[in-house]
């Protein structure tokens, strides 16, 4: 790792989540519902392509106060050569390091959908209980909820409210994906006009 | 029980959020249109459709088949 650590912002999030078509509406759900908590997600999406792509991401981590590893894809991608993801544990492991070894002070979670699993598939996190989403948006805005408390104004921030800024969002992605001519929610353009919507969604409330 | 943290940072003004997403005076302008309406009619909602399917609509195509029944394209050229 490079000495001079990039700065940090106290609110931002780094997100590691997979990027999957089955995985969109937790991927909405987590976007909504950081901004909601008035957190700053970041993800590798925002990363544009080119060399040193390792060093970003190393450096997108290190920029972060918190970040947030969903292990809840461990499974095979049946595409030829079927392979498991590794992308996730990686990033985490990365954290790990960050949080470990970095001068900044940095926090890292573990969502899943699925009870003890983790302790499973990586056993080098016993000890680490991880926050269980049961695969659902209330399940992530619930977890998200536990994992980042806010003392003041509880009811501002309870699973209700952050289901609100996620119906406004997701009701408004069909004209952001019209305005981007976006193939897909993974990309960066359409992640900053989800993180700006849901931002705006959250003030209206 | 995992782990919390408490937040106790500002929630970000909507100037601090353009200025944290560089957001294009267009992109700004679009952001404020998708809130004129106040409760966007429930036929806008995202469906979360499968990808192949929200693309098919998209350009009002329609799907090609192999020719032989009950086989997809890729399907028969494996079977070929």
């Amino acid at each position: 790792m490079r000495e001079k650590p990039p700065e940090s912002s106290e609110n931002t999030v780094f997100l590691n989540i997979p990027y999957d078509d089955s995985f969109r509406r937790l991927y909405v759900a987590y976007i909504t519902g950081l901004i909601h908590l008035g957190l700053d997600p970041r993800a590798t999406i925002e990363i544009p392509g080119g060399r040193n792509r390792l060093d970003k991401i190393i450096d997108l981590i290190r920029s972060c106060r918190f970040s947030i590893h969903d292990l809840s894809r461990v499974q095979l991608d049946r595409r030829p050569p079927a392979t498991p993801r590794f992308n996730m544990p990686f990033e985490l492991g990365l954290a790990v390091a960050s949080a470990k070894l970095g001068s900044s002070p940095h926090d890292w979670f573990v969502f899943e959908s699925i009870p003890r699993r983790a302790s499973k598939s990586l056993s080098d996190l016993s000890g680490t209980d991880p926050n269980i989403h049961n695969g659902r948006v209330e399940g992530v805005m619930r977890e998200l909820g536990n994992a980042f408390e806010r003392q003041s104004s509880r009811e501002r921030y309870s699973v209700a409210e952050m289901m609100k800024t996620y119906k406004a969002v997701s009701h408004r992605i069909e004209k952001i994906m019209e305005e981007t001519r976006a193939q897909s929610l993974f990309e960066a353009h359409v992640f900053k006009l989800l993180c700006t919507t849901a931002r705006k969604a959250s003030h209206a409330l | 029980m995992a782990h919390s943290v408490t937040i106790t940072t500002p929630m970000p003004t909507w100037e601090e959020t353009v200025e944290r997403y560089r957001l294009s005076k267009a992109d700004q302008k679009f952001v404020a249109s998708l809130f004129d309406d106040e409760k966007p009619r429930l036929s806008t909602a995202y469906a979360f459709k499968p990808l192949a399917a929200a693309s098919k609509s998209a350009k009002g195509g329609t799907k090609k088949t192999s020719g032989v029944a009950g086989k997809s394209i890729s399907r028969a050229r494996k079977t070929a």
